[in-house]
């Protein structure tokens, strides 16, 4: 055995607003059919005026803490390193995590953000780990926050009706790789080729550097809805497949897939890639949208929280998104007790 | 087998595909009519990609298969992006 990051506390938040299908239906062309057949959403959660990403990274970092404390007594939550995966940080400079940390009274603890969009909790992750088994730390906090509804289009009924805010947390502590919740290993990797697929293309430095006003429209996130499908499929089933392959499982030996919660056909045909049946797919969408890189740690606290995903299932986790990016991991479910509720 | 015949089998292939994984009526599909009017969405043509790139390694480019083709139109696609497989 040797030295590993193992999972042992898991929280989520979501803003208090909740957006129907209805109610989109009600503002732009679209309606709950339509959404239904072709994502798989059938509600939304928004944050109010001058609520932020920050606000909701510390809802879900509290009840991760409170989740760790659970299982672990008062020291579990003494976390040395604060990894933060966002998109849309409270300001563009500077990082978004040093500010969770403070209101979270964990003190001077490095604290940083990732940014690798729906598959920076997965990055986040890999990073937090890494640091553990190298020795940088011995306990971390993992948020994976992102506020869409802050950078949509508002009469693009496409990504309007995909996209919803919330955030969601994990403890990691120092631990041995055959202890349940070790983090077994990780498939990461990029394609910047694809860089437009999946963009908000004003705000940065190309198009500020420039002193002109951003074009109509370049404020906004944008998305290509078809070619992002297939990139997503093809990269999360490749990547769960790789990382199975190192560790030593097939498709068949999984008990959950929990995959970013891009569009629920997007999930599905993720299982056909791979051989799944319909009952190893985490499926938690079609009540929070797709939360950018809050989905995963979302998606975990529903299925643990509804006895979906129980200790000692084999999980691979498994995400995709804007870079393009994607990035999986592998662990054996530990007994953990998710906090979703203050 | 002659040419006509692998393109024959391979249009019951595509339509026994479309009409087993997205349990749609393989008498409608073999009719002549196009995608767009048996109301076939834009994301099972992706889809159908997906899985004609695993079953068949078939790599079709996105927008090749299109909702305005009938079967036939979209099995000669399939048909000339095999012969290159």
């Amino acid at each position: 055995m040797s030295r590993a990051a193992v999972v042992c506390g898991l929280g989520g938040a979501l803003p208090a607003t909740a957006v129907t299908n209805e109610e989109l239906a009600a503002q732009l062309d679209t309606s709950d059919q339509w959404i239904r057949t072709r994502t798989g959403i059938g509600l939304r959660y928004v944050v109010a005026p001058g609520e932020s990403t920050s606000d909701l990274a510390v809802a879900a970092g509290e009840r991760a803490l409170e989740s760790a404390r659970r299982k672990g007594g008062a020291e579990a939550a003494d976390v040395d390193l604060v990894v933060l995966a966002t998109s849309t940080p409270d300001r563009p400079c500077p990082g978004t995590a040093p500010g969770v940390a403070h209101r979270l009274g964990l003190g001077t603890v490095p604290a940083f953000d990732v940014a690798a969009v729906c598959t920076g909790f997965v990055y986040a992750l890999a990073t937090a780990a890494s640091m553990i088994t190298a020795g940088v730390a011995e306990r971390a906090l993992v948020i994976g926050a992102d506020t869409f509804s802050t950078i949509l289009d508002p009469v693009d009924r496409t990504t309007r009706a995909i996209f919803g805010d919330g955030a969601g947390a994990v403890v990691l502590r120092a631990g041995e790789s055959g202890e349940p919740g070790a983090l077994l290993g990780f498939d990461l990797g990029s394609d910047g080729g694809g860089a437009d697929l999946i963009t908000v293309r004003a705000g940065g430095s190309r198009q500020r550097s420039t002193g002109e006003p951003p074009a109509p429209g370049d404020e906004f996130f944008a998305m290509e809805g078809r070619p992002v499908f297939t990139q997503a499929v093809i990269n999360m089933s490749e990547s769960s497949q790789r990382l199975l392959d190192r560790v030593g499982w097939t498709p068949g030996d999984l008990d959950k897939v929990v995959a970013h919660q891009a569009n629920v056909r997007i999930l599905h045909a993720v299982g056909e890639q791979l051989g799944l049946e319909d009952k190893q797919l985490v499926v938690n969408l079609d009540r929070v949208g797709n939360t950018v890189a809050a989905s995963i740690p979302l998606a975990l606290s529903d299925a643990a929280a509804g006895g979906d995903l129980v200790p000692g299932h084999r999980v691979v986790l498994t995400g995709f998104g804007g870079g393009l990016t994607w990035g999986s991991a592998a662990l054996v479910w530990p007994d953990v007790e998710p906090v979703t509720q203050s | 087998m002659t040419a006509l015949s692998v393109e024959f089998s391979l249009k019951h292939k595509v339509s026994g595909l479309i009409s087993e994984k997205f349990g749609l009526d393989e008498a409608e599909l073999l009719s002549g009519a196009t995608f767009d009017e048996l109301d076939i969405d834009s994301l099972i043509l992706v889809e159908l990609s997906l899985i004609l790139r695993k079953e068949m390694g078939i790599v079709l480019v996105e927008g090749e298969l299109k909702s305005s083709f009938t079967l036939d139109e979209a099995v000669a696609v399939i048909s000339a992006k095999a012969d290159q497989a």
